[in-house]
C-alpha cells in the first residue's frame, strides 16, 4: 500500500515539532516537502529534516503529486492555500481558526464538499483523554440535562507578530482560543448556539483584544465563555452542571460526581492506587497533537470525509466568532480584515 | 397488552423499557408506556419510547395517565429510594394513589418492586425509612381486595447495566481503582447479588403469564456472598491490573485494627480501625430463599461483570 504523499505548509514550531514528525510516523502517510516563506527559516528546516523545502505553497503544490496539505499558517492565509489545494484534489488538515470570517471558512468547506476531500480543522481538546471520557459521559446523559456549562481558557500571549495584526489574524484572543472550546461545545450541546452576550478589553496597548467574555445558548443551556492573554503556563477548564451531576476538567484532571458518588481522572486514568489520603494516578505521557494529526491521516488513508471536525465545523465556530465581535461592537473592517455579516442571531 | 410503567427512568425501569425494546418478548405484544414527570429527562429512554405525564402524589394526573393510555396493567417501579423527606408521600401514599387509579380504570394485573426485608418471610430492617415505606405499600397490596391481580417481586441487591445513579459505583471504583489503607476493602461484609436482568424478566413473566399463574409473591434472590467474592470478581472484570488482597478477620481484628487505629493518630491514615470491624449486610437472605425467581438466572458473576462492562461504556472505569 503506498503512502499518501503529504505537504506541509508553514515551517513554524506547530509545523516542525508535531506536522512533519507525525504525518512521517504515520504508516500511511509520508512527509516530501514544505513551503516557509521565510528564507533563514527554510533553510534550518530543509536542512534539519532532509526535506525539500518551497518559498510557497503554490510552489510545493506544482513540484509534487501531494494528496495531503497541512496548513500551519497565519489564519488570513488560510483561504487561498486551502482552495489551491482541494483544487489540486488534496485532503486537507488546516490549524485553526480555519479562517478570519465565517464567509472565508464557508468559501473552504463548500469547495472542500465539491472537490469530495477529507477535511479537518486542528483543535485539540478532544484529543486529550480526559476530554475524550468527558465527552462520553455528556453523550450517555451521565449528568442528567445540562443546566449550565462555563469555560475558562488563559493563555500567554503568543510570540508571534501576527497574532496582533487582525488583517492576519482575523482577531484577538476570541478568534484564537475559542474555537478549541467552541469545537468541544459544539460535540455536546449541538449545532446552533446564539449569541446572547459578548464583550472585549484591551489589557494591553494592543491593536486586537486581549480578553473576551462570550455568552451562548445552545437549545436553552446557557454557556459563557472567557478567554484572555495573560502571563500564565495556560489553562483551560471546562464547568458543566447537569440535573443530576457536574463536572470540571482540563486536560489534566477530570472529575465530578453524580447524585453525590464522586469519580476522578489523571490523563484520562484511574488512580493505580487509592491510598483515602492520596490519589496516586500514572505519568501522563499523552500527546494530543500528535493523536490529532494521526486521527486525520487515518481518515485521509481511508477516505472517510466524517473527521472529528471537518471545515463545516470550522464555518459554525467562525459564525459565533463573528457573531460574537459583532455583539461586543468590534469591527475589523478597515483594519485589512475581511468582514462579513455573521449568520448567528446576536442579542443585544 | 398496554402497560403503564411508573418509575421508567429509574434503574430496574431502564433496563425494563430497553429489554422490551431489544424484543425480549420476541412479539409486540406488551406496549410499554411510560409515565414521567413533567420534569424528568426523558433522553436515557429507548428512542420513540411512549411517554405520560403524571405524578405519584397527583390522583387527578395518575386517573388521567390511566385514560390516556388505556391501561391493561401496571408496573409500578416508581419510589424514592434515597430521598427519606419524599418516601412518605412518594412511596406509600403514592402507591395508595396509583392503586386507586387503576382499580378505577378496570386494570387487569398490577406489578410491584418491593425490596427483600418487605417479604413477610425476611426480617425487616426497622431502621430502614425505605423498607418500611415498602412494608407499608405490601400491606396495601395483600392486605386488601383488589379488582385487579397482584404480583410482587422482592428483589436483594440489584446489580447491572444503566446505574445512572452510580450507586454501585463506590464498589467497583474501589477495586479498579486498587484501594488500600480504607475500608471497606478488607472488611467482612456479605452479598446477595441479582441481576438487574433477572428482575426484568420476572417482571415480563408476570405480565405475559396465564391469569393467575403469576399471582403473588416472588422473591429475585441470587446466592449469598462474601465480600472477598463479591470483590474479587469485580477485580477480574474491572480494566486494569485490580487486586485483591484477603485478609482474615482475626487479623483485621487484632492486627489492622489497632495498626490504623495508630496511623490515624499520627496523621497517616484518613480513617481510624473501628470502620474495618463493620459487618455490612447487603441483601442476605436465609440459606432455604437463596436463588429464588420465577425465571431462569444469571449467574451472579455475570451480574457483577455487566456492571462493569457498563461503568467501562459510559467512561466511568
Amino acid at each position: 500500500m503506498t503512502a499518501l504523499a503529504v505537504g506541509v505548509v508553514g515551517a513554524g514550531w506547530m509545523a516542525t515539532d508535531y506536522h512533519i514528525p507525525a504525518f512521517s510516523d504515520h504508516p500511511r502517510t509520508t512527509v516530501v516537502g514544505f513551503a516557509e516563506r521565510n528564507d533563514d527559516r527554510r533553510e534550518a528546516v530543509a536542512a534539519e529534516t532532509g526535506l525539500p523545502g518551497y518559498a510557497d505553497a503554490s510552489a510545493l503544490v506544482r513540484a509534487h503529486d501531494l494528496d495531503v496539505l497541512s496548513i500551519c499558517t497565519p489564519p488570513s492565509t488560510h483561504e487561498p492555500i486551502f482552495l489551491e489545494a482541494v483544487g489540486h484534489g488534496c485532503h486537507v488538515l488546516c490549524e485553526k481558526p480555519l479562517a478570519t470570517t465565517a464567509g472565508s471558512a464557508r468559501r473552504m468547506a463548500d469547495a472542500a464538499d465539491e472537490a469530495g476531500v477529507v477535511t479537518q480543522v486542528g483543535y485539540l481538546h478532544r484529543y486529550y483523554e480526559n476530554y475524550r471520557r468527558a465527552l462520553r459521559l455528556l453523550d450517555e446523559h451521565l449528568l442528567g440535562d445540562i443546566v449550565e456549562v462555563t469555560v475558562a481558557h488563559h493563555s500567554a500571549p503568543p510570540s508571534q507578530g501576527w497574532y496582533y495584526d487582525p488583517a492576519l489574524s482575523g482577531g484577538g484572543v476570541a478568534r484564537d482560543l475559542l474555537p478549541h472550546s467552541l469545537d468541544v461545545l459544539f460535540e455536546f450541546l449541538g449545532p446552533d448556539p446564539t449569541v446572547t452576550d459578548a464583550s472585549v478589553r484591551h489589557l494591553r496597548d494592543r491593536a486586537v483584544e486581549d480578553a473576551a467574555r462570550v455568552s451562548l445558548e445552545f437549545d436553552g443551556v446557557p454557556v459563557t465563555l472567557s478567554t484572555t492573554w495573560t502571563q500564565t503556563e495556560g489553562v483551560s477548564r471546562f464547568m458543566v452542571v447537569g440535573t443530576e451531576g457536574w463536572l470540571e476538567l482540563d486536560a489534566e484532571r477530570l472529575e465530578g460526581d453524580v447524585f453525590g458518588r464522586p469519580f476522578a481522572f489523571e490523563g484520562g486514568r484511574l488512580p493505580i492506587v487509592d491510598l483515602g489520603i492520596a490519589d496516586l494516578f500514572p505519568a501522563n505521557d499523552e500527546d494530543a497533537h500528535t493523536a490529532r494529526i494521526h486521527d486525520f491521516a487515518d481518515h485521509a488513508a481511508a477516505g472517510d470525509l466524517d473527521t472529528a471536525a471537518p471545515a463545516s465545523r470550522g464555518v459554525a465556530v467562525a459564525e459565533v466568532i463573528d457573531a460574537a465581535y459583532e455583539t461586543a461592537g468590534v469591527d475589523w473592517e478597515g483594519t485589512g480584515a475581511e468582514t462579513d455579516t455573521p449568520r448567528t442571531e446576536s442579542g443585544q | 397488552m398496554n402497560v403503564l410503567v411508573t418509575g421508567a427512568t429509574g434503574f430496574i425501569g431502564l433496563n425494563l423499557l430497553h429489554a422490551l425494546d431489544e424484543g425480549a418478548t420476541g412479539d409486540g405484544t406488551i406496549e410499554l408506556v411510560a409515565m414521567v414527570r413533567p420534569s424528568t429527562s426523558t433522553a436515557r429512554l429507548p428512542e420513540g419510547t411512549e411517554t405520560v405525564e403524571a405524578d405519584l402524589r397527583d390522583p387527578d394526573s395518575l386517573r388521567a395517565a390511566m385514560v390516556e393510555t388505556d391501561a391493561d396493567a401496571v408496573v409500578h417501579l416508581g419510589a424514592a429510594v434515597y430521598e427519606t423527606a419524599e418516601m412518605a408521600g412518594t412511596n406509600t401514599v403514592g402507591t395508595e394513589n396509583l392503586v386507586d387509579a387503576a382499580a378505577e380504570a378496570g386494570v387487569d394485573r398490577f406489578l410491584f418492586v418491593s425490596t427483600i426485608g418487605a417479604h413477610p418471610d425476611v426480617p425487616a430492617d426497622a431502621g430502614s425509612p425505605y423498607q418500611q415505606s415498602k412494608v407499608e405499600s405490601e400491606r396495601l397490596l395483600f392486605g386488601r381486595e383488589h379488582p385487579f391481580e397482584v404480583s410482587a417481586l422482592y428483589p436483594t441487591y440489584i446489580f447491572g447495566p444503566r446505574d445512572y445513579r452510580l450507586t454501585r459505583y463506590d464498589v467497583v471504583r474501589i477495586i479498579a481503582a486498587n484501594r488500600v489503607l480504607v475500608p471497606p476493602l478488607y472488611t467482612h461484609d456479605e452479598y446477595n447479588v441479582v441481576h438487574v436482568a433477572d428482575v426484568v424478566d420476572s417482571l415480563i413473566h408476570c405480565l405475559t403469564a396465564e391469569r393467575g399463574g403469576a399471582a403473588g409473591r416472588h422473591l429475585v434472590t441470587g446466592p449469598n456472598l462474601s465480600n472477598g467474592q463479591v470483590l474479587r470478581t469485580i477485580a477480574r472484570h474491572a480494566p486494569g491490573s485490580c487486586t485483591v488482597v484477603g485478609v482474615p478477620y482475626a487479623l483485621t481484628r487484632w492486627g489492622i485494627k489497632p495498626a490504623m487505629d495508630l496511623l490515624y493518630r499520627v496523621g497517616v491514615s484518613p480513617v481510624p480501625g473501628e470502620g474495618f470491624l463493620e459487618r455490612g449486610d447487603f441483601g442476605t437472605v436465609a440459606p432455604p430463599l437463596e436463588s429464588q425467581a420465577p425465571v431462569e438466572q444469571h449467574p451472579w458473576e455475570r451480574a457483577l461483570a455487566d456492571t462493569v462492562a457498563w461503568y467501562e461504556r459510559v467512561g466511568l472505569l
